[in-house]
């Protein structure tokens, strides 16, 4: 594989730009435009009633703020020379209108994932040590470990922490990301434009408090490293070596003829100790991203863009280690890796998403088609640039790397939105080499398209990342309702909850077994009866008895997903209340709770 | 030779950016493990948890690029984090003071590569 790097130059950077006045103006009109989408926000009510989700129910500020914010930074790339300081203020308005608007919207964490992570860290701090038994999370604890050392440490909750965790990790990916680009371009609108559209395009909503963020955050880091201090050069083109030595001899010559761009060994070495520093927390800390890490690096290497081959094998080695070792008690009753057939593959990930109603189905398509539309940009931008002569092969191998583990990992149906993730600072880069011109100033043409295709990905974000709002953002009487259910639940109560989407498990992680109708009853899914008495069982076999709590985010995930019919969602709340086994102990205005009391009460 | 291991524990050939950094580092993992209430855990924290040992495994690797400084920095720091918080819990040693007592020998011990490397090379 034959790499030239041609990437051009933006010499006008360095001029300081701060005290132009068109500096001040555009800062002015981003913090109207962040002020005006963070009022608009503000204004949201829970619940979100649309089955679009936060698209539906924003107000017209919003939009307003967003649309100005995407044409004030088309016009600053435009600029003669650029600012710095009002492209990172760009930049930063963007993430805070994108990112911040539910939290703006609500003010507590959205999702369930974030607040059951809140539990592991409670349950790590209480306990001071590691429990491999409990579950899957606690066979890659160390982000969990990490985070209690940070909520101890600072006395800042850890609910506050998850709230604002999406602003904070993206605003770390997007350093990460400039890292990465600026090893492949030194011009200047292209880096702007490819941190611009990362920010726009990461609809995937993997940001919250959560291990895969931290590791994504390492990974891109690590990659910083690799593609700078640890980054080689072929001097010779593999098609000219195999011609003068045939294949194997080629390859050969090939491979000792590549050169480190960092000809200082210490330094080297240094940033080889970091790079294995920073995947051996990777390692420890998520159960998907080390295959991701290590398949990049792999290929990297195989380009022969990587200096030190023995990276990828001392990660690899790691992992094998950590494995055997830390995560061997989950390994032993669920394989890490597992080969799907194409048709299970795209079942998970897509097939059995697309179900549930008219809004939720309209949402999972666009999603895909976001998807599709920015990977297709991708690939054309690569074309343009190879055919400009910018024959940098490392952003195409760095953006195709994680497809290859979709065959080979399921993860739970997921495995798709992580590739659109890991790929998504190389989709970025390649989609902003699409756009601009190799040379000289954005037409005017050039920067209405742009601003078009940045509006078009707003869009689609805002509608593919909060399209399940009306679930998956909680209302206040929920939150209670899960506070009242640990208030009133004996210890070793089994807790039930309707269906997924429950802000709960955010304490008491340990001490109480947790359990959803949805899994319960998922062979009679149109059986209220059944899945009643199935429940019922349950909880008369436990000593302690059980609490149920049927949601209102439960219900509407259930209705929109097509999970489990709502009727019979419905059909069970009667039940419930019908039954002489269980009484009502509470209610509020989006919350039921049931219980079955224990031995000693019956 | 006792003069050059004073020396080197001292880090007095380690450059002043890094000595200064070590020095706060170990001021801040001080002042932490007498667990203070915010907003004084909150600024030793943040020194001692994401900017200290980062940077000064960051500043062992020469790295020009200030942006590419600022990220590693911060990547090392939580790195190291997730390592000695792992560490502690499965010792069963866990709790404040002593996490912060590890980050800050951590960062001490980081900067001894780089003494080493200005005794050999005269600079860092």
């Amino acid at each position: 594989m034959t790499t030239i790097s041609k990437a051009p130059t933006s010499d006008s950077i360095d001029v300081p730009a701060w005290a132009r006045w068109y500096v001040w103006a555009f800062a002015g009109l981003a913090a109207l435009a962040v002020g005006l989408a963070i009022r608009a926000a503000t204004e949201v009510d829970t619940p979100v009633e649309n089955d679009w989700g936060l698209v539906g129910v924003l107000p017209v500020g919003f939009w307003v703020g967003l649309f100005t914010l995407n044409v004030l930074m088309v016009i600053a790339i435009r600029a003669r020379r650029l600012s710095r300081p009002l492209l990172t203020l760009l930049l930063v308005s963007l993430v805070v209108t994108l990112y911040g608007a539910p939290i703006f919207a609500t003010g507590t964490p959205r999702g369930e994932v974030a607040w059951r992570h809140l539990g592991i860290v409670g349950a790590i701090s209480a306990n001071g040590r590691i429990d491999p038994e409990i579950d899957g999370y606690f066979n890659w604890p160390g982000f969990f470990a990490g985070l209690a050392g940070v909520v101890e440490s600072t006395g800042i909750s850890a609910q506050t922490i998850a709230l604002v965790a999406p602003i904070f990790n993206v605003l770390l990916w997007l350093a990460a990301t400039a890292v990465v680009v600026r090893a492949f371009t030194k011009d200047s609108r292209h880096l702007w434009l490819s941190l611009w559209l990362f920010a726009l395009g990461n609809w995937i909503d993997q940001d919250y408090l959560s291990p895969q963020a931290f590791g994504f955050f390492l990974h891109v880091a690590l990659f910083g490293v690799v593609l700078t201090s640890l980054t080689a050069r072929p001097t010779l083109p593999l098609s000219g070596a195999v011609s003068l030595a045939g294949t194997v001899g080629g390859i050969r010559l090939w491979w000792t003829s590549r050169e480190p761009v960092e000809p200082d060994a210490h330094r080297r070495v240094a940033a080889l100790i970091i790079a294995v520093l920073i995947g051996v927390a990777i390692v420890i800390s998520h159960q998907l991203t080390p295959f991701v890490l290590i398949v990049s690096l792999l290929l990297l290497t195989l380009a022969g863009r990587c200096w030190t081959p023995g990276l990828v094998l001392i990660v690899g080695l790691a992992l094998v280690i950590w494995l055997e070792t830390g995560a061997s008690t989950y390994l032993a009753g669920h394989p890490v890796l597992f080969v799907n057939d194409a048709d299970q593959v795209v079942a998970a990930n897509l097939g059995e998403r697309i179900n549930g109603s008219d809004g939720h189905v309209a949402v999972v398509a666009i999603r895909t088609t976001l998807m599709m539309l920015m990977w297709a940009l991708a690939l054309c931008g690569f074309v343009k640039l190879y055919r400009r002569g910018i024959r940098d092969l490392r952003p195409l191998v760095l953006f195709m790397a994680p497809f290859l583990m979709i065959p080979t990992q399921s993860y739970g149906g997921e495995m798709v939105l992580r590739t659109a993730l890991f790929s998504l600072p190389f989709t970025a880069y390649l989609m902003a080499g699409l756009l601009l011109p190799g040379r000289g100033r954005v037409s005017y043409p050039l920067s209405a398209l742009i601003i078009v295709v940045c509006l078009v990905i707003s869009l689609g974000t805002v509608t593919a990342r909060y399209g399940n709002a009306r679930f998956d953002m909680f209302t206040p009487a929920e939150i209670e309702g899960s506070r009242e259910l640990y208030a009133r639940a004996p210890t070793n109560a089994l807790l039930i909850s309707g269906a997924h989407p429950t802000p709960w498990r955010y304490r008491s992680y340990v001490e109480f077994r947790h359990d959803t109708i949805t899994d319960l009853c998922e062979n009679v899914p149109n059986d209220a009866s059944a899945c009643l008495a199935l429940i019922r069982g349950r909880a008369l076999r436990n000593p302690e008895g059980a609490l149920v709590m049927l949601n209102r985010a439960n219900r509407e995930s259930l209705r929109m997903q097509g999970e489990l019919p709502a009727l019979t969602f419905e059909a069970l709340a009667e039940m419930f209340a019908e039954s002489p086994d269980a009484r009502l102990i509470y209610r509020n205005k989006d919350v039921l709770i049931f219980q079955y009391p224990p031995l000693a009460e019956r | 030779m006792f003069r050059s291991i004073a020396a080197r524990v001292a880090l007095a050939d380690v450059d002043p950016p890094t000595r200064a950094v070590v020095a706060v580092a170990v001021g801040c993992a001080g002042v932490q493990a007498l667990q203070p209430a915010p907003p004084l855990s909150i600024v030793t924290s943040v020194v001692l948890l994401l900017l200290a040992p980062g940077f000064v495994v960051a500043r062992s690797a020469h790295l020009d690029d200030p942006l590419l400084l600022l990220v590693v920095t911060v990547a090392a720091s939580m790195a190291l984090d997730v390592l000695m918080a792992t560490l502690l819990l499965y010792l069963r040693v866990w709790s404040v003071p002593a996490f912060a007592l590890s980050m800050g020998l951590v960062t001490v011990v980081a900067a001894i590569p780089a003494a080493l490397g200005a005794q050999r090379g005269g600079a860092t």
